[in-house]
This record gives structure tokens, C-alpha cells and sequence, in this order.
């Protein structure tokens, strides 16, 4: 049984393709303009890496933003679910999930069965998004990979704004001006990240949390500055998988068979 | 080459109420009679920008043709309007993050008056204005904002704002148990200095009334106004309590207009008439098994003031099986009175108890109230940053439905008049979502 999972988020586009209990191929690429030419690519470039044709996959779900641009898919869910089935599928004794995208954060929870049970999303604001760590690194002329490694070395965290991001580019170049050193000022924007997420699982705990429990997704997991200081807030270390930004599509594709199975039953 | 606004953002509820889709109609007459007084004198406009105190029974008692400002910002939502007033608003220097309703009919003296767009719906500039700190600080600065640009007559009332201890033998452990309710507001006893403060502020209403018409306030007219605002007000509550059946004979599509009647003719016998017929439209749907949505299921409860432009929200909902059975925003006038009692005791009393002039926990407990008898498991919250009534108490009742009924609440952050803060890509994603979360919950 061959299943696949569309993830279209607004920076990046993922799939991922699922045999039994095994992934077969995955791809991670840049969304670009996005829409049907890019699902038709990620999914192609999926197929390539795990060596089969479109014909050979029996369910397609289709999930992220874009999920509705895709019309060869058997069903589109929303990310939130998928993200859940995903990182529960990893991780049993995962309560929390962490996911922090291209332009939204959210903070899913999951009972003991593993099914959402709440979960919550950033307002309006990029602020609390992959976007606003691209703004900034664009901003400081850094690599935007290596924004959480540089993070991780200052000396001091300074204090910038999480309300917006355009004010906070203005009040990053300005600390340029002032000569704070970039470390300094990248710890600042890793912290205001951590520190805005934070603020929204706090609504969704249901009391404290301990090690195992809390897990992080999406593409922003991989700056180790902003996982530094979630962690510290959290009082304890977070999970991240392997492939943070490939959970929403294995929780897509394991969908995908389940829908199945329950077809053929 | 103008804006157009994306069609994503706009689609109108789908009514299913004979009577609902007949409404506008009775607006525009009503509109019509207005222009007619305007020009032949006969009848004095009244815009009332707080008709939790500012009673519409006394003004259709003395004969006024009165209008709420709430309103006819929502009607200019509905027709794609609101946008550019609030622009036009704007401009002049306001805030975005203020009252889009107040923007909205501003934006329409500046920028709408002469306007093809607003055909059938140009309201005619009024001849006074009413207000009325109760609910928001913002509506008397609201008021004197439009004064200052008509110039105009202008009467500003003061309610006290009800707290907890606004009855010494309040009970707080008896909240929820002793339950309030839609139709009373607030059941608590209330201090006759309260009363007495109230009552006085109705007084120096109509000696203003008087003065600036010439025309004395008839008592046994009042009487009859505040009977047929309670008749509407039980016809209206008869109607919510249908839809506790299974399936849910009327969803919000058609709730959320039926608001008009009891904002704009509370106190008149075409209230009574448009609710009657309701009532026995809803009463036949309840007889034959017909719901408002054809698949129901998800029963959910609305909270807040919809979004005037694209009530098509609720279509939304339906196409995916999802109904709301219950909100407090449409029953906001709604309130049944003792025709034993004096009738400026009774408006009192309805200022007083008014919904949204209650402690927020009395408010939560309304929904709280709801939630078993119409079988609700559900609850999305439409928090309008600028509406600082709803967007405070958001949270408090998402709080309260997870703790008594482990019930989750979906809060969409989009205001009620003005298109510009909402995004439907991100409103749909989170509805998704939600439905998902509810579908799995009911297994």
C-alpha cells in the first residue's frame, strides 16, 4: 500500500510517500508561486526519490495552505490534523506540538489516543512565523541556516519587539547602528520568536509539562536559537524529529491509509 | 481603476426563512417613510447610538422615526460599503484599531451621502442624536463626534455598569447553578440607588425629548410601546427555544438578521408581526422535521457580531454540517417585562439588565446555560479587536467551556464590519481545523 502526503506551505512544499510503516521518499523544495504546477513538482520529485509512478500511490491527502490548489488529490485535511497524526505516529508520548511555519505558529494538543484536542494559532501578526526570521536575516545579511547556530553564541539576549514584524526590522537596524553585535541582536530575535509561541501554549497546557512531552515541528525547529530558548521557557528539552518540516505529510500519507484501509474494509 | 474587493471575502447567508428574506424590504420601507418626514417635517430623525438605555420604545411612543447606528453600519457591511466609509473615516485621522460600526456611518456622512451605491439604503441625515455610556466608553465619544460634525441636538445617558456586588445578598457560589438566561439578562436583585439613578437619567431623556419637539411624552402610549417590545421580545424568545430540537430548525443565516426588528421597531406592533410569523414559520419547520442545514452535525454556538460582509461564513459552516443553535449577540434587546409595572420601571430595568451592561461571568454563564439543553458541542468566537465588549470575553468563556463541558473553543481574530481584517485563507484554515478536531471528538 502506497499512500502520499502534499504539504503546501506558504515558504516550503513537501512530500512525502508512505509504504506500510516505512517512508519511501520525501522532498522538501521552496513553494515559490505555488499552486498546482508546484504540487504536480513536489509530488513528481517524490515519486523520483522513491522509485515508483503516480499510479502506484492508492491515496493522495492533501494538506498546508495550498491544499486546495491540487486537483488530483482523494482528500485535503487541514495541517493541524495532520501535524498531529504526524508527530504522534513518532512520538506516543507527545501532548504538545510546537509547529512553527513559513507563516504561522501553532501549539496543537493531543489527547492519550493521540487525536487533537485543542489547539491554537497565532493572530494576524507574522511575528510569530518563519517569515520573521527571514525578514530579519535578510535584514542582517546572515544565513538564514545559521541564524540559531550565531544565536546560540551571544553574550547577552537583547530585548526586540514580537508585535510586529516591519517594526521589529526597523528596530534590528537600528541596534545594527548602534553597534550591538549581530549575536546579540540574533539571540534577541530567536527569544522574541520563543517568547511569542510561548505565550500561546501557555492557553493550551493543561498543567506542567516534563520532557517527552512537548515536541517541535516545522521548519523553524531547525534554528537551534529559538529551540534554546523555547526549551528554557519550557523548563525542559524538546523533542524535534528527524525532518521537522516533513511531519504535516507523514501525518498526511498515515491519513491516507487509514482512509484506505477503511475503503477496502 | 477602483479596488474591488476580493470575492473570497463576500457571500451572503443563505436564508431559509420566508420571512428573513422579506426583512430588507420592510428596512427599505422604513426608509422610505424616514426620507418622506425628512421632507415633509412631520417626524423627527433620531439616530440612537445606545439603545441599551436610550429606550426605542419612548421614541416610537413620541414619534419619532428612530434608527441605531450599529446598524445601519452592519446593513452598509452587507452591501460592500463598509470598506470605503471606514477609509473615509480614516482619513480624517481615526484609528484603526477604534469602533469600525462608529467608522462606518461616519464614513458615510463624509463620503456616502450622494452616492449611487448607497441607493435604497441612503439613511437620511438625522435631526438628533442619542447615546448612551452604557456597554462602551466609546459610543458617547461617538456620539459627540457626529455632533460636532452635524451640529445638531445631542443627549448622552450614564448607566451605572452592574458588578457583582451591585445587590448586597449576591450569592457568588451560586453562579451557573442559579442560572441566567437569555431574555433575563441579570437576575439578580438590584439596589434601588441603581434604580433610582437610572430611572432619573430616562426622566432627563424625555424632558430633552419633550423640548426639542414640543411634543409631551403620552404615558399610555409608552405603556402600549412596552408591551409590544415585550410581546416581540417572548415572540423572539419562543423562537430560540425551538431550536433546541434536533435537527435545529433556524441557524444563525437567518437569527443574525431577525436582530432588526428589535433594534430598530422595539416598541411597535411590526416587531410583534415579523416575529409572529417567524415563530410559526420555525414552529412548522420543528413539526416537519426540517432543519436549517441539511446534514447537521456539528451544533456549535456563535459568539460575538458576526461579519456583516460575508455572512456567508454561516453557508460555509453548513456545506461542512455545522449549525449554530445559539448566540447571545442577536438577543441583545430582547427583553420581557411586567405590563403591571410603571413603564419607565420597566425600561429601567431593562437598561439595567441589559446583556452586555452584566459582570462577563453572568455573560459566561448564559452560554454555559446553553450548552446541554441545546446539545452544543461547539463554540467559535468572533473576536473583533476593535470591539472591546466581545473581544475581552472571548477568552474568559473558551476558559469556562473547557473547564465545565471540556468543550474547545475556536477564536477567529476579524472584525464584524470592516473587510480589511479578515483574511479568509487563515479563517478557513482554522475552521477546518476545528471541525476536524470536533469530528474526531465525536468519533
Amino acid at each position: 500500500m502506497l499512500t502520499a502526503g502534499i504539504d503546501i506551505g506558504s515558504l516550503t512544499s513537501k512530500c512525502l510517500i508512505l509504504e506500510e510503516n516505512k517512508t519511501a521518499g520525501q522532498v522538501v523544495l521552496p513553494t515559490g508561486r505555488g499552486g498546482e504546477a508546484t504540487a504536480n513538482k513536489v509530488f513528481q520529485m517524490a515519486l523520483d526519490d522513491a522509485g515508483v509512478s503516480s499510479s502506484d500511490i492508492e491515496y493522495i491527502i492533501a494538506t498546508g495552505y495550498g491544499r486546495i490548489s491540487i486537483s488530483f488529490q482523494n482528500k485535503t485535511i487541514s495541517e493541524i490534523t495532520c501535524h498531529g497524526k504526524g508527530v504522534y505516529s513518532l512520538f506516543p508520548q507527545a501532548r504538545i506540538i510546537i509547529d512553527i511555519g513559513g507563516q504561522d505558529s501553532k501549539v496543537i494538543r493531543l489527547n492519550d489516543s493521540g487525536n487533537i484536542d485543542d489547539f491554537a494559532m497565532n493572530d494576524k501578526c507574522a511575528a510569530g512565523s518563519g517569515r520573521f526570521l527571514e525578514v530579519m536575516a535578510q535584514a542582517l545579511e546572515v544565513d538564514l541556516p545559521q541564524m540559531g547556530n550565531l544565536a546560540l553564541l551571544a553574550e547577552n539576549t537583547i530585548d526586540i519587539s514580537n508585535t510586529c514584524t516591519v517594526f521589529a526590522e526597523s528596530e534590528v537596524i537600528s541596534l545594527v547602528s548602534r553597534k550591538i553585535p549581530i549575536n546579540d541582536i540574533l539571540a534577541g530575535i530567536c527569544n522574541a520568536i520563543a517568547e511569542r509561541v510561548y505565550g500561546l501554549a501557555i492557553r493550551k497546557l493543561r498543567g506542567k509539562t516534563t520532557e517527552g512531552m512537548v515536541v517541535m515541528s516545522g521548519g523553524v525547529a531547525k534554528n537551534a536559537g529559538v529551540l534554546r530558548f523555547l526549551e528554557q521557557k519550557f523548563g525542559h528539552r524538546i523533542i524535534v524529529p528527524e525532518e521537522p518540516q516533513l511531519v504535516g505529510a507523514l501525518g498526511a500519507a498515515l491519513i491516507g491509509q487509514k482512509n484506505l484501509r477503511s475503503q477496502q474494509q | 481603476m477602483s479596488v474591488q474587493t476580493s470575492p473570497a471575502k463576500t457571500e451572503r447567508g443563505k436564508k431559509n426563512l420566508r420571512v428573513t428574506k422579506t426583512l430588507f424590504g420592510q428596512i427599505k420601507e422604513y426608509l422610505q417613510e424616514m426620507h418622506a418626514a425628512k421632507q415633509d417635517g412631520s417626524k423627527m430623525i433620531v439616530w440612537n447610538g445606545g439603545p441599551q438605555i436610550i429606550p426605542m420604545e419612548i421614541l416610537h411612543a413620541m414619534d419619532f422615526l428612530p434608527q441605531q447606528i450599529d446598524s445601519m453600519a452592519a446593513v452598509f457591511a452587507a452591501k460592500q460599503l463598509s470598506k470605503r466609509f471606514i477609509e473615509a473615516t480614516e482619513r480624517q485621522g481615526y484609528s484603526h484599531d477604534i469602533c469600525s460600526y462608529y467608522k462606518t456611518v461616519f464614513g458615510y456622512l463624509l463620503d456616502g451621502l450622494d452616492i449611487p451605491e448607497v441607493a435604497g439604503i441612503d439613511w437620511p441625515q438625522p435631526d438628533l442624536l442619542l447615546g448612551s455610556r452604557s456597554v462602551c466608553v466609546l459610543h458617547p465619544l461617538g456620539i459627540r463626534m457626529f455632533q460636532r460634525y452635524l451640529k445638531i441636538p445631542a443627549f448622552v445617558a450614564d448607566t451605572p455598569l452592574i458588578h457583582p456586588r451591585m445587590d448586597q445578598h449576591h450569592e457568588p457560589e451560586k453562579r451557573f447553578a442559579e442560572h441566567s438566561t437569555i431574555g433575563v439578562h441579570y437576575k439578580h436583585a438590584i439596589d434601588d440607588h441603581y434604580l433610582d439613578y437610572t430611572k432619573d437619567q430616562i426622566r432627563s431623556l424625555i424632558k430633552f425629548l419633550e423640548e426639542v419637539s414640543g411634543k409631551k411624552l403620552d404615558y399610555d402610549r409608552l405603556r402600549e410601546a412596552v408591551a409590544l417590545s415585550s410581546r416581540a421580545s417572548e415572540l423572539f424568545l419562543e423562537i430560540q427555544d425551538m431550536r433546541r430540537n434536533v435537527p435545529c430548525p433556524v441557524g444563525a443565516q437567518d437569527i443574525m438578521p431577525l436582530i432588526a426588528p428589535s433594534f430598530y421597531w422595539a416598541g411597535t406592533q411590526r416587531a410583534v408581526t415579523i416575529y409572529e410569523e417567524a415563530r410559526d414559520e420555525v414552529k412548522e419547520n420543528v413539526a416537519q422535521g426540517i432543519g436549517a442545514i441539511p446534514d447537521e452535525r456539528f451544533r456549535l454556538y456563535f459568539e460575538g457580531i458576526p461579519p456583516w460582509y460575508h455572512l456567508g461564513l454561516f453557508n460555509y459552516l453548513a456545506e461542512r454540517g455545522a449549525v449554530s443553535v445559539a448566540e447571545t449577540y442577536p438577543f441583545e434587546f430582547v427583553h420581557v417585562m411586567d405590563p403591571d409595572k410603571d413603564p419607565l420601571d420597566n425600561l429601567t430595568d431593562k437598561a439595567l439588565r441589559y446583556l452586555y451592561n452584566s459582570p462577563v461571568q453572568e455573560r459566561s454563564d448564559m452560554v454555559l446555560n446553553y450548552v446541554r439543553p441545546y446539545h452544543i458541542i461547539g463554540a467559535i468566537a468572533w473576536d473583533a479587536i476593535c470591539c472591546k465588549i466581545f473581544t475581552g470575553f472571548a477568552k474568559l468563556m473558551s476558559y469556562d467551556l473547557q473547564k465545565e463541558f471540556d468543550i474547545p473553543t475556536l477564536i477567529i481574530d476579524a472584525d464584524q464590519a470592516d473587510p480589511r481584517d479578515y483574511h479568509p485563507a487563515m479563517v478557513q484554515n482554522r475552521l477546518d481545523a476545528y471541525l476536524e478536531l470536533l469530528e474526531e471528538r465525536m468519533g
